[in-house]
This record gives structure tokens, sequence and C-alpha cells, in this order.
């Protein structure tokens, strides 16, 4: 936008106050590591409902009638939904909202060709920006019908690897997480804001990282990952493929060459299995949190928004986890091992 | 002294006893309770506090009630309840007997709630399906006719129609052995076809190659679909029937409210003495409970504790150096009011002055200075003293309001002196007023609209006043403490440079005999602060530029005096609007007819707004003066509020 | 005479009205825009939020006043209006600059620490005071401008 003399550049900055002003409110809602505890410390799942319900906008979205841990799952996952889409309505926020929703867009995509391909029905909505039917008869290869371009591409090239390659499921997993990693990739390069960037950057780095080092616990092939693979500049294949190629003992090594030691867990060697990758994951999260909390500083601009919609997601995630090990009367310090850091300390 | 003295206390006293010494103490409600620190005999703490989190989960379950019926609450609070709700008084030996039964209610909002819920979905569900069968009402066919037989299958389409004729067509190529019944639809026709399980596959496959999609019923009907419909609205209406049932039925207990309120501070005392007690160290037969008192009140705790038993012993002691007693703010009748300006800051820390006396008197003379007129002074002092009357407002809301009043006052007086009645109207008053006009003509002494300099002198004077008060608080808290090597060269060094320079400045004006006393004090001043201002530095050199760059230092203290310019401009802002609504309102006064009621409307309007822009500009910036100009020079805040342990209430007020 | 001082006096005025109230217009604004968008979440805030939002009013008002000293100087309301030579005409304009240009700038930089004090009360309402105090630190300038220019038409002699 381009603006009179009069009012230089005033504009594009203060396009988000709305926004932000909403977000600062909203914050007030988030978890800290006090409200953590206290959650952690509740003897049961009614127990830490009601500590939930004591935070700021929480008391509503989980009324103490919701007992099951599959109306909590779906509640949680619904509101999380609702408040992306709630701030994807507004155009100035729309291009980084776009990272959120495109995450529920592919978990989408997954089940329904899944579906698809299995010749089910789906059994209820999702949570998605796009219009199951849509999709469904894409999938039937009815003419006509329209998706955003990075839909039809990624279902295209699915169902043609799907074909290609004998029906392997794997591989339809796979390619949806290229493109949709593909497509974090190019909203990166089309933010502004530079921090917002670096952080997507950093997500897509990541992603690769945790992908390989989750082949190797489940002994996945590197030629098949490769179809997870798009060209990019953070991250070369080669590179991608070694981590899975090399030796358990020099995996830390190339981690290290990268400058990503803060991803493993300290004092411990490297392992192939599902302990270490938790770490691993806990461990990028942590990061990709503690690298949004400077996000919280700017008054006017994209980062808040973009925060606090990362922090809600892990938010959200973390719920879950104490939730459903409440439920299940998992012990507290298990519990506590699995948290992720909040936006807030 | 401002700041109340408070002694440490430690009550040392046999297990037996600790119940009754914490119900006394919460009944006195004077003694702050703290954990015991850093103390060299092993203790342990006296309670577990499980019973904490039970008193929790009854406060929680009492809020979920109170939370429910406000929000099915027929009439909602006014505005001024909403802001200040009216307190339940309750006899204070009734509230500690209180066993309302508040479970049944809790029971019965959970299960109205979540009535309510499934009937939400119900009727969003039949909602939904009333829609639908809108949509196909023109099929006039009982709609459990559609389903499959053993030797049949039938599909529900509907078919645009340009599509219906090669539907037909290709129909008609597969066989005979299927019937359709055919109603119109907005875009086309609804078929309804019937035909043989064997024709099932090759049917469909033509609805996909015309991408024909069967309509699929949410749920079964019976009855044609306008049967089904009617059928459906009529359930719908019993639905919300029911709704509002169940609405009525909650409002039933909304008669419990007051219950509920008294029921909930109830347990949040219970839980406040369950926090105190958990901070309790003892051993198997004694207990220790140490705390902070306000000094003239340990005599109080130690009579009311006569009272429960004789196994106990209480020592007082003042606090040492590196405690951080809590901060009680005491002022009289007329600082006290101000204590509010003192808080926004944050509170002294125990081994300073309280500034709130300081800063009242000049908060009340700035306050007056920006506002500046009679006419709004009056309608402040009015709204700030008698509103608390009407109001049912706790005490520091009260004490907001009569700061304000204050304020009122003073800007009546200052709006005397500078002649600022809602502007100049009272210049223009009718002839048979001329009186008033005389009076206050008579009461004016400066006029700052048509002579602003000496209103502007007048300003930056009260602004050295403060600074050098700054200055002189800080030496006194420096000579308080001992520090004295500090405190002459720090501050009383500089009081002096700048008294002396402003003595040597009046000498300029008017008294000429000062100059001759000032210059030898600016001199010896100056050369006192080179020669003192570098002495942290080691080398001779250094300690003799940084002596002179400090000099530099009356800068910032010009700057600081400089910013009292703003008392002079906003005072003449707020009267130079009353003038404007009053140029305003006379302009559309002269107009025919009910011109003199526009008129009066507009000037009233102008003054309401510029009553309210320059109050708050008026409070904003004598607030901005103590905490930027004054508020530097001494103040070093960090206290913390004295929080004693006693009832906490949020609706009841305690007889 | 083509040009008449009175013509850039008004000018002046004019400037003066006008800036300063764009700067407000446009302060008022991003901070009501951060209010709603509290609001929009926390409704009960609308007391401290309206409070801050009137903060960076105070320029409009201060470039109006000055405006308004030009006018009864030159005596348009009222009374015979006085004769204005050019020169004195551009007196008069120039002292109006110092509130025209710093009403613009500083209401817009106030909207933005009234909005950004928003963004802090919806978090902590409790630190409304201070939340307060912060845009009020940017009005100094205005009003030292405000002071700048009553003083130079002050001492304009007509």
């Amino acid at each position: 936008m381009k603006h009179s003399a009069v009012v230089p550049s005033f504009r594009e900055d203060t396009n988000f106050a709305y926004l932000v002003g909403r977000v600062r409110a909203l914050e007030s809602g988030l978890l800290t590591q006090k409200i953590l505890d206290n959650l952690l410390r509740a003897d049961d799942l009614e127990q830490a409902l009601r500590v939930i319900a004591e935070v700021p906008y929480w008391g509503t979205v989980l009324p103490s009638s919701v007992r099951s841990l599959q109306a909590i799952d779906e509640v949680l996952v619904n509101h999380y939904w609702e408040i992306v889409e709630d701030f994807r309505q507004y155009k100035v926020a729309f291009p980084l909202v776009n990272f959120f929703t495109l995450g529920f867009d592919f978990s989408f995509l997954k089940l329904a060709l899944k579906y698809h391909l299995a010749k089910k029905d789906l059994e209820k909505s999702y949570p998605t920006t796009l219009e199951s039917k849509r999709v469904l008869r894409f999938f039937s290869g009815e003419g006509g019908e329209f998706l955003p371009h990075h839909f039809e591409m990624a279902i295209r090239e699915t169902l043609t690897v799907f074909e290609t390659h004998a029906h392997n499921v794997q591989l339809l997993e796979l390619v949806l997480d290229r493109f949709y990693l593909q497509e974090v990739y190019r909203i990166a390069t089309t933010l502004e804001s530079e921090p917002l960037r670096n952080w997507l950057f950093a997500f897509v780095t990541f992603a690769y990282i945790k992908a390989a080092l989750r082949a190797r616990c489940q002994g996945k092939k590197p030629e098949v990952m490769r179809f997870m693979y798009f060209a990019n500049p953070l991250i070369s294949q080669e590179s991608f493929l070694r981590f899975m190629e090399l030796p358990s003992d020099k995996v830390s090594e190339l981690v290290g060459d990268f400058g990503f030691d803060f991803l493993f867990p300290q004092g411990v060697p490297f392992r192939d299995d599902s302990y270490y990758l938790a770490e691993v994951e806990k461990n990028i999260n942590n990061y990709l949190m503690r690298f949004a909390r400077s996000f919280r500083a700017p008054v006017f601009g994209p980062e808040p928004v973009f925060g606090f919609l990362f922090a809600k997601g892990v938010d959200v995630k973390n719920l879950r986890i104490v939730l459903e090990g409440k439920y299940f009367a998992f012990p507290q310090e298990e519990l506590r091992n699995k948290m992720r850091e909040c936006y807030y300390e | 002294m401002a700041i109340c003295k408070v002694k440490k206390i430690d009550i040392l006293a046999h297990r037996s006893l600790l119940g009754a010494i914490v119900s006394c103490l919460q009944d006195l409600g004077v003694v702050e309770v703290v954990t015991q620190e850093n103390s060299s005999v092993a203790l342990d703490v006296v309670r577990s506090g499980t019973s904490a989190e039970e008193l929790e989960r009854k406060i929680g379950e009492i809020r979920y009630c109170l939370e429910f019926l406000n929000r099915y609450r027929p009439e909602k609070p006014t505005f001024l309840e909403s802001f200040f709700p009216q307190p339940i008084e309750v006899k204070k030996e009734e509230f500690l007997r209180q066993n309302f039964n508040y479970i049944p209610i809790y029971r019965a909002c959970l299960s109205i709630e979540e009535q309510l819920n499934e009937i939400r979905a119900t009727i969003n569900r039949m909602n939904g399906n009333i829609e639908f069968l809108r949509r196909i009402q023109e099929v006039q066919l009982p709609l459990e006719c559609l389903g499959e037989t053993r030797f049949t299958f039938s599909v529900l389409l509907e078919v645009p129609r340009e599509k219906y004729e090669p539907l037909e067509g290709k129909l008609r190529g597969i066989g005979k052995e299927w019937v359709a019944q055919t109603f119109s639809s907005p875009r086309g026709f609804f078929v309804v076809l019937l035909g043989h399980k064997d024709l099932e596959a090759e049917v469909r496959a033509i609805l996909q190659e015309l991408s024909l999609m069967p309509l699929a019923l949410p749920q079964a009907f019976e009855g044609t679909p306008k049967e089904a419909r009617e059928k459906l609205e009529a359930r719908l209406q019993e639905a919300s029937e029911e709704r509002a049932n169940l609405l009525c039925k909650a409002l039933l207990y909304l008669r419990y409210e007051k219950d509920l309120k008294v029921v909930h501070d109830y347990y949040s005392t219970l839980l406040e003495r369950e926090r105190v007690e958990s901070a309790i160290l003892g051993t198997k037969e004694a207990c220790l409970i140490s705390g902070w008192a306000q000094e003239e009140l340990v005599p109080l705790v130690e009579d009311s504790l006569q009272e429960v038993g004789r196994e106990w012993m209480l020592y007082h002691r003042d606090p040492q150096e590196n405690e951080h007693p809590p901060i009680d703010l005491r002022n009289g009748y007329w600082a006290k009011n101000f204590e509010v300006l003192t808080r926004l800051y944050g509170l002294p820390n125990y081994a300073e002055i309280d500034p709130t006396p300081f800063l009242s008197l000049f908060f009340f003379l700035f306050f007056g200075m920006c506002l500046g007129d009679v006419i709004y002074g009056i309608v402040l002092a009015l709204l700030g003293f008698v509103a608390p009357m009407y109001l049912p407002v706790g005490e520091s809301t009260k004490r907001f309001f009569h700061m304000l009043g204050w304020g009122g006052v003073a800007s009546v007086v200052v709006g005397m002196a500078t002649g600022s009645w809602l502007g100049d109207v009272f210049d223009y008053l009718p002839a048979f007023l001329g009186v008033v006009t005389r009076f206050k003509r008579a009461l004016t002494v400066i006029d700052p609209v048509n002579n602003p300099l000496p209103m502007l002198i007048f300003s930056l004077g009260l602004g050295i006043g403060q600074v050098l008060v700054g200055i002189a608080l800080s030496f006194v808290k420096e000579w308080r403490r001992r520090h004295f090597a500090v405190a002459i060269m720090d501050h009383l060094s500089w009081f002096i440079f700048l008294s002396s320079i402003v003595l040597y400045l009046l000498g300029m004006v008017v008294f000429g005999f000062l100059r001759s006393i000032a210059i030898p004090l600016v001199v010896g001043s100056a050369l006192f602060l080179v020669a003192t201002q570098g002495r942290q530095k080691k080398n001779p050199i250094l300690k003799v530029l940084s002596g002179l760059l400090s000099l530099y230092g009356v800068v910032s203290y010009l700057g600081d005096v400089l910013s009292y310019s703003r008392l002079f401009a906003l005072g003449l802002s707020s009267s130079i609007i009353a003038i404007l609504a009053r140029t305003l309102g006379a302009l559309f006064g002269s107009s025919p007819y009910i011109g003199w009621l526009i008129g009066l409307a507009v000037a009233l309007l102008f003054n309401v707004f510029n009553l309210l822009m320059s109050g708050l500009g008026a409070f904003v910036h004598s607030a901005r003066l103590q905490y930027v100009e004054f508020f530097t020079k001494f103040y070093e805040n960090g206290g913390r509020e004295f929080k004693p342990f006693g009832y906490k209430t949020k609706y009841v007020k305690l007889l | 005479m083509l040009v008449d001082g009175l013509v850039f006096a008004l000018c002046g005025s004019a400037l003066a009205i006008g800036l300063a109230g764009i700067g407000s217009a446009v302060g008022v604004g991003i901070a009501g825009a951060t209010g709603a968008g509290v609001m929009t979440e926390d409704p009960g805030k609308f007391g401290q939020v309206l409070l801050l939002q009137a903060l960076p009013g105070t320029q409009g008002i201060y470039g109006l006043l000055a405006g308004f000293w030009v006018l009864i100087k030159l005596g348009l309301f009222g009374g015979t209006p006085a004769t204005v030579t050019v020169a004195q005409g551009m007196q008069i304009m120039f002292a109006c600059l110092p509130i025209a240009i710093v009403g613009l700038l500083s209401g817009i930089a106030q909207g933005k620490t009234s909005a950004a004090s928003i963004g802090m009360i919806a978090r902590r309402p409790e630190e409304t005071g201070k939340a307060i105090i912060l845009p009020a630190m940017v009005e100094t300038y205005a009003v030292l401008a405000l002071l700048a220019t009553i003083l130079l038409l002050n001492s304009i002699k007509l």
C-alpha cells in the first residue's frame, strides 16, 4: 500500500492494532507454568478440569459437563480451530494464519485420502478450511472441481505416487508432508516480518530433522524418505539423507555441524529409540517456543498474533497430555517430563 | 512518620492452643502471618495443606453456581450497580456459624446446564432437518417409502432441468424394471427412482456419469416432507418450551444467591485460615506463629490472646536491617486521600520517607492549576464529596473521590485568582447581575489569557519549589540513614547550589541585595561540588574532570523545572475552551426562534467535554509531575503492602 | 490589495486546527482499534480502554485552542476585525506551526503508546495507573508546543 506524504507509513504497522489488542486480552487465558503445576498436582481428571475452569476464557470452553476423554479432545481441537479460523477472517493476518490452517488442512487431507483409498466414508466433519465434499469429488477425479493450487498439486502427485509405487500408504503421508513443508516454506518467503520468516525456516528445518530421526527409529529406508524432500536452501537432500544413513554414534556430530546441539538431551548419547525421539521433539518445541517468546514484545505488527496462535497450539497440546494423563492416572513426574514450555513463564 | 512502625512478633504456644490462637488472630485482623525463615531449629510444618484443595474446590463450585445464575438472570444490574455492588451485611457471629448447604444447588445447576446443552444440540439438529425437509417439500411421497427392500432400491435425486432429459434417456437404455416419480423443484426436478436391485449398479454408474448425487436423508422421517416438517416443528416448539421451563427453574435458584455469596465468602475465609496455618511451623508439642503487627497494636494482640489460654509466649522486636517489613501507610485526614497516587507508583520501602504528605500538597496545587476554573471546580468538588455518600463504595474508592473533590476545591481557588468562571462567561452576564461580575473581577489577581507571562513564571516557580523539596527530602533520608557524607556532598550541596542560583535570579529581578549574598554561595557550592563529585574516581585528574562534569547536572534540573510549564498551558487551555464554548454558544444563540436553546446545548456540550478532558489531563499531568520530576529526586519505593490476616470477603460486609 | 495578511493568519489557524486534529484522529484511531480488539474478548474493560483511547485526543484540542486564539486575536469573533499586514500575518502563521507539526506527530505517537498501554491493561488490569502515565509522557511535547505557540502569538503586536 502506498500512502500520501503527510501520513508516512503509519498505517502498515498499525494494521494489526485490532488483532494485537485481541491477542493481548486472550493472552491472559494462556497457560503458565504455575497453572501447569497445579494441573499436574490434581488428583484426578475432575480436579484438573476444575483448575482449567479457573483460567480466564477456559471456563466456558471446557464446561464441567464434559467428562469423556474423546469429548475433551474434540473440544480442545475445536477450540483451537475456532480461534485460528476466527483470526483467519482478518485480511491482514491471513498469510500468517495460513500457516496454522495448513496444519489442519493437511492432516484432514491425509485422513480423507486414506479413507478414500480404503473406500470408506468419512464419519464426521473435521476442522479444515477445505470443503470435504469438494475434496472427495476431487479424489474421484471429477473434472471442474477447484481446490487451491497447492492442494490440487499435492493430491494429484500423491495419487500418482500411490498408483506407481504399489499402493504404499506410507508414501502417501510422506508426499503430503513434502507439500505441507513446501507450502510452509513458501509462506515464509512471502512474509515481510523477518523474525517470523526465520521462525518458519527453523520450523521447516527441524521438521526434516525430526522426520529423519523418526525414520531411523521406525527403520524406514532413506530411499522412501526421499519422497518427503523438496529442494530448499535450508537443508540439502544430501544431509537430510545422511541423517538416516549415518551410524548412531555419528548422528550427534552431524547435528553439531548444523549447530543444533541443543536439540539433544544433555549428557545422554544418541540412541535410536522412541524415548530419545520424544526428548528431541520436546526440545524442538521448546526451542521454537523460546524463539516465539520474542514475539511478545512488539506492540504492532504480526508477531504477537503469530506468537499467540503458536502458544495456543502448544497449550492445547499440553492440556491433552495432562488431561489424558490424569484420566489414566499416570504418575505426576512422568507427565511433568512430557510438558512443553509455556509462552509466559 | 507516615509509614506505620511495625514489630516482628513471634508467638510460641502449645499445640493445643493453635486453633484458638489462629481464630483469635483472624478475628483481630491486625497481624500479617509469615513463614518463619532461616530458623536454626528444625521445625516442621504443623498442618499439611490437604483441606485447602477441598476448600478451593468448594469455592470453585459456588462460583460456578453464581456464574450460572448470573448468565440467566432476567434483570441485569445497572451500570452503577455493576461498578459498585451493594455488599451483603451479615453479623459476624452468624457469618462464622455459616452452614448453608450449597451442594443441592450446585447439582441442580449442573443438571440444568447439561439439559440445556442437550436441548440446544437437539434444537440445532431439528433446525437442520427442517431446513432439509423444506428443500424437498415438493416431494409428495411418504418418506418412509425410500429405502431398500429385498428386491428393490430407491434413491431421491435433485435433477437440474438440463440433466433431466439425458437421465431419462440413459435410464430407458438399461431396462424397464424401474419407475420414477417426478416433482418440480426450484432448480429442476426431484426424482424418486425405484428400481430392481439388479439395476442398482448400472443406475449408480449413470448417476456418477451425470454427476448427480443422491440426496441422503439425515435421519428416518415419517410421512411426506411437509407432514414430517410439521411434526418436527411441533417438536421444536416443545423443545423451546422445555428450554423456557428449564430457564424458569434455573431462575428459582436465584433466591439463594445471597446465601451462595455468603457461603462463598465463608469458605474463602476458611481458605485464608488454611493458608496461614500451613505457614506455621512447630514441633510435636509446640508451635511458632510469626508475623508482623503495627507497633501500637501489639498490646491489643497480647490482651486478646489472654482469653485463649495461658500456654503461650509473645516476643516482639523491631525489624532488623536485612528484613523487609510490610508497609502500612498512615496519613492524616487530608493526606490519606492522596495515598492512591503513592500506591500507583509503588509503596515506599521501610527505610525511607512516605512521600504522600508532600505529594498531596503539590498534587492539590497542580490539579487546581491545570483545571483552573471556578465552576468546573465546584462541579468536581460536589461530585467528589457527595457521590461517595450515596454510593456503596469501599474505603479506597471513597478516598479517590475525595482526592478529586479536593482537586475541585483547588481549582475553585485558582479559578478565582485567574478570573476563570466558565472561562469568561461571567463577564457577559446581564446587567442586573453586575454585582457578580464585579465580585469576580475583584478577586482576579492574574489574567493569564491576556497576560500569560506571570502565570508561566508562577508555574516554573512551583517547579523549582518541588524540585528543591525533593532534594531536601533526599538529604533528610540519607542523613537519617547516617550516610552523612552522601547526604552533605550529593544532596545538601546541590540544594544550596540550586537555591543560591534561584536567589541570584531573584536578585536580578526584584531584590537587588540578594545578589551579593547569592554570588559567594553559588561559587562556593559549585566549587564544593567540583571537589566532591569525583570522589569515587582514583585518578586525581579524573576526579577534577568528573567533578566539573557533574555541574552539567544543572541542565537536567533546568529540564525538570521547564516541564512544569505544562501547568500553565493546561490551565490556559481549559479556560480558553470554556471561552470557545461561550463564543460558539453565543454564535448559535443569535439565530432566531429556538436559537437560544441550540446555543445553550452547544455551550453545555462543549463545557462537559472540556470538564472531562481537562479533568483527565489535570489528573494525569499532575501525577506525572510527581512521578517523573519529584520522585526521581529521592524516592526508592519497593515496599510490600501490609496484608493482615483476617476475614477475606468479596460480597459480604461484616457487622 | 491582492494578498491580505489575514490570509496568512487564517492559514496558520487552519493549520493548527487541521494538522493537530489529524494527529489526534489517527492516534485515537490506532488506540481505538486496539481497544476494540481487547473489548472483543473482554467487554468489561470499557472504562479503562475509553480512558486510554481519549488520551491522544488532547492534541486536537490544543490545535483548536491555538487556532481559536488566533481568531480572537484577529477580532473575528465579535468586535472589529484587526487590520493585518502581510508580515504580521506570516508571523501568526509561523507561530501556529509548533502546535500544528508537533500536534500531528505527537498525536500519532501517543496513539501508538496508548494502544500499547491498552494491550498492557488487557493482561494486567491492576496496572491501569501506570498504563495511563506512559502515553502522558508523549503528550509533554504537545503541551510544550502549545506553550510555544501561545507565547509566540502573544508576542505579536497587532
